[in-house]
This record gives C-alpha cells, sequence and structure tokens, in this order.
C-alpha cells in the first residue's frame, strides 16, 4: 500500500494556505463558559483568548492564523464543559495524517 | 536453596499468583484501575506555581526514573537538575532568543503573498526543510514563530528542570531509552500530584558551548530534552482528553485486521 508518494513526501505545506494546513479546530460553548481563562492559559498553540463585554467575557479563537494542535487541553481543563475539539490538524504533503480514525475519549468498550 | 531463600522464593510465588488471578477478574468494560488512570489523566502542565518543589520529592522523583528499562541495561543517561530560578530565566531567554533568529529568516507567514520577501523565505524554508524536515513541520514551526513572538514559552517559568543527558554511545537506540526515563519522571511527578511539561526545544542549550559548559553537558552526552516539574495551577487533571484512534494492524490466527 503507498501512503505518499515520492512527490508528496518532497512537498512541504504552506501553513497560512487553508488549502494546505488544516489546523485543529475548537468548538466553545458560550452558554456554559464563564471567561475563567484557564483554558487560554495552558494552550500551547495560543489559540484562545477571552474577551466581550463587562460581565460577559467569554473565550473565543483569537484572530488570524491558528495554530491548534488539537491537543484538546483546553476541554480538559475547563471545569464548565464549555469547549472540546471538533476538528484535528491534517495538512497537504510530508505531513498527511495517516491511518488515523476519529478523536475519542479512552474507551472502555471495544 | 536455603530455608530462608525458598521461603522469599515461595512468598513471591504467591505474590505472583495473585497478580494473575487480579488480571483474569478484570472484565471488559470495567473501570480504569490507579495507574491506567493516572497515564490518562497526566497533562503537559504550562503554567506552574512559584512555590518550590521540596528537594527530597526531586529525588524520589530521579529514584523512579533510575529504575526505566534500557537496551541492555546500558542506562545511557545522567541528570542534570536546575531549580535557580535565574538560571532557568536565562536558560529561557537563550532558548526564545534562538527562537527568533531562526524565525526571522524563515517565517514566510510575515511576508504578503506574492513579494519577493516571500518568495525568499519560502525558498530558504524548502532549503532548510530538506536538510532538517521534522523540524519545519507546522507544529514545532508554529511553536517557535510564537516563541519569537513572545506569545509563547520555552519552559514556562517551573521552580525546576530536570534534564536527563542522553550517552550517545548507548545501545541501539539510546533515544527511546531517554524516553522511557523521561515517562518514569514524568509519571512519578505525576503520581506525587505535581505538573511535569517536556521541552523539546531545550535543545538549542545542546548547540551552545558556554550552556554546555554550565550545564555541565560534556561528550560523549548531548541534551536532547528537558522537563519542566512545578505545583500544578488550576485543575488540568480533572478531564481526559480525546486523541485519535490509529489503525492498528491486528495479526491473529494467520489474519490481518484492520482495528481502531
Ligand atoms: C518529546 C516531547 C517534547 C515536547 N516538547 C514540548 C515543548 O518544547 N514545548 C511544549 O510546550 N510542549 C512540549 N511537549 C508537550 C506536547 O506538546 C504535549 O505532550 C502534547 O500537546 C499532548 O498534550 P498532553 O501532554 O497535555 O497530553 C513535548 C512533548 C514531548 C513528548
Ligand atoms: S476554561 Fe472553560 S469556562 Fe474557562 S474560559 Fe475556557 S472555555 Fe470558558
Ligand atoms: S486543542 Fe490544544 S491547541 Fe487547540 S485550542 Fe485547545 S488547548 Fe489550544
Amino acid at each position: 500500500m503507498t501512503l505518499l508518494t515520492k512527490k508528496e513526501m518532497k512537498r512541504m505545506p504552506i501553513v497560512d494556505d487553508a488549502s494546505e494546513a488544516q489546523f485543529g479546530v475548537v468548538a466553545i460553548d458560550l452558554d456554559k463558559c464563564n471567561g475563567c481563562k484557564m483554558c487560554t492559559i495552558i494552550c500551547p498553540g495560543n489559540v484562545l483568548e477571552v474577551y466581550g463585554p463587562k460581565h460577559d467575557k467569554k473565550a473565543r479563537i483569537k484572530e488570524g492564523l491558528s495554530l491548534c494542535l488539537s491537543c484538546d487541553n483546553c476541554h480538559a481543563i475547563c471545569e464548565h464543559d464549555a469547549i472540546t475539539i471538533v476538528q484535528a490538524y491534517d495538512f497537504v504533503g510530508r505531513y498527511k495524517q495517516l491511518n488515523r480514525g476519529a478523536p475519542s475519549q479512552p474507551r472502555l468498550k471495544y | 536453596m536455603s530455608d530462608i531463600a525458598k521461603e522469599a522464593f515461595d512468598v513471591k510465588i504467591a505474590g505472583t499468583d495473585q497478580q494473575e488471578s487480579k488480571t483474569s477478574e478484570i472484565e471488559e468494560g470495567d473501570p480504569w484501575n490507579t495507574i491506567e488512570d493516572a497515564f490518562l489523566k497526566r497533562r503537559s502542565i504550562r503554567k506552574f506555581k512559584k512555590k518550590q518543589v521540596p528537594a527530597h520529592l526531586i529525588r524520589r522523583i530521579l529514584e523512579v526514573g533510575r529504575f526505566a528499562p534500557s537496551q541492555g541495561n546500558c542506562q545511557p543517561w545522567k541528570f542534570v537538575v536546575v531549580r535557580d530560578r535565574e538560571m532557568i530565566t536565562e536558560m529561557e531567554n537563550f532558548c526564545a532568543d534562538m527562537c527568533r533568529k531562526i524565525n526571522g529568516p524563515l517565517d514566510y507567514t510575515a511576508h504578503k503573498k506574492g513579494t519577493f520577501a516571500r518568495w525568499r523565505s519560502e525558498s530558504i524554508l524548502k532549503l532548510f526543510a530538506k536538510w532538517q524536515p521534522s523540524t519545519v513541520h507546522p507544529i514545532p514551526f508554529g511553536a517557535v514563530n510564537l516563541i519569537a513572538k513572545n506569545r509563547f514559552k520555552v519552559f514556562h517559568h517551573p521552580p525546576t528542570v530536570i534534564i536527563p543527558l542522553m550517552d550517545t554511545r548507548g545501545i541501539g537506540h539510546p533515544e527511546v531509552d531517554l524516553g522511557i526515563v523521561g515517562t518514569n519522571i514524568v509519571m512519578a511527578a505525576h503520581s506525587l500530584g505535581l505538573g511535569t511539561c517536556w521541552v523539546g526545544l531545550a535543545s538549542f542549550l545542546n548547540n551552545s558551548p558556554e550552556w554546555r559548559e554550565r550545564l555541565g553537558v560534556e561528550e560523549p552526552y548531548s541534551l536532547v530534552e528537558a522537563i519542566s516539574v512545578g505545583y500544578v495551577l488550576g485543575k488540568p487533571m480533572q478531564n481526559t482528553v480525546s486523541r485519535e484512534t490509529h489503525e492498528t494492524l491486528w495479526i491473529e490466527d494467520g489474519i490481518k485486521d484492520l482495528i481502531y
């Protein structure tokens, strides 16, 4: 089974081109978020920030290039279950994801 | 066999039996045990409390590290522990500076598409990629970029940094052994309620004669990773993350199956 062609193996994705680099995507439930900022503190991709009108500050995805590595740490730390990863990162060329199924929590039944 | 030795042997066997019967009692769907749960709830910690971790806890963690398996039991490691905040800040500044130096010429995202500057840095990056492709994987490339812009940290200001140096003469693949030692260290710390973060970017220190001298990194040792250790802020270990379900090739009874 060929998984990557030789040409693909040599091709570096352009990170600010959405057709070549898809970074992770998280969804924030604004009704559940209380703006505690914990997710912004631990996010390794510096993807999140908390802003909005006074008394209603919520976590949001920053403007510009998102560097989310779909680690889901924001979900793990959120005490209000307000944030989850909805899409894992993927790139074209050399760093295309191979042999992966959908993200899942630890499983006990197979 | 002397009586005492025989008695010890019998006790050992009894212990093994007990463990085996425990394993068979576990059924599909049973909850995770303490050790499994510890692995599932470990997180990389990137915000630490200022408070220093008592020296005896770090010693205790190193003891667990020391008992990691390694190829041919060659134990290709040696530890460096840094507990001076000023020195950790200097290490941080040095690595961040290296990120800035690398990011400058390589960061094509800083230039508009179609311009000469853009074309030039994309070309430099492609050349660099031929030499060290994994370094310019979009994720570490992104991290270096964020650090260069002061939007991310290298060590995350921990009170203690543990650096397992790799003896490059290790048998086979000493990098693997170093990863195992690190896992022992990380899990021992986690079991004590401490937070850790692997710091791959610390390897910049390995190429600096000044830092090699300051950290006692001499031939045949190499600094490949560091581990930040400290008290955790918030409750990063309350939930487990979701991770991708990788394809697994399952071979049994001569049949190859793919499971996820
Ligand atoms: C060898 C290694 C090196 C790493 N280097 C860094 C690093 O330089 N900076 C960082 O913030 N995280 C680093 N990490 C942490 C990973 O980003 C982290 O493990 C991953 O995002 C999954 O998150 P989790 O550890 O919280 O489950 C490293 C991890 C490993 C195993
Ligand atoms: S951790 Fe949860 S509640 Fe806190 S800001 Fe982030 S999403 Fe909102
Ligand atoms: S999944 Fe990881 S990188 Fe992405 S927003 Fe959450 S914490 Fe940040």
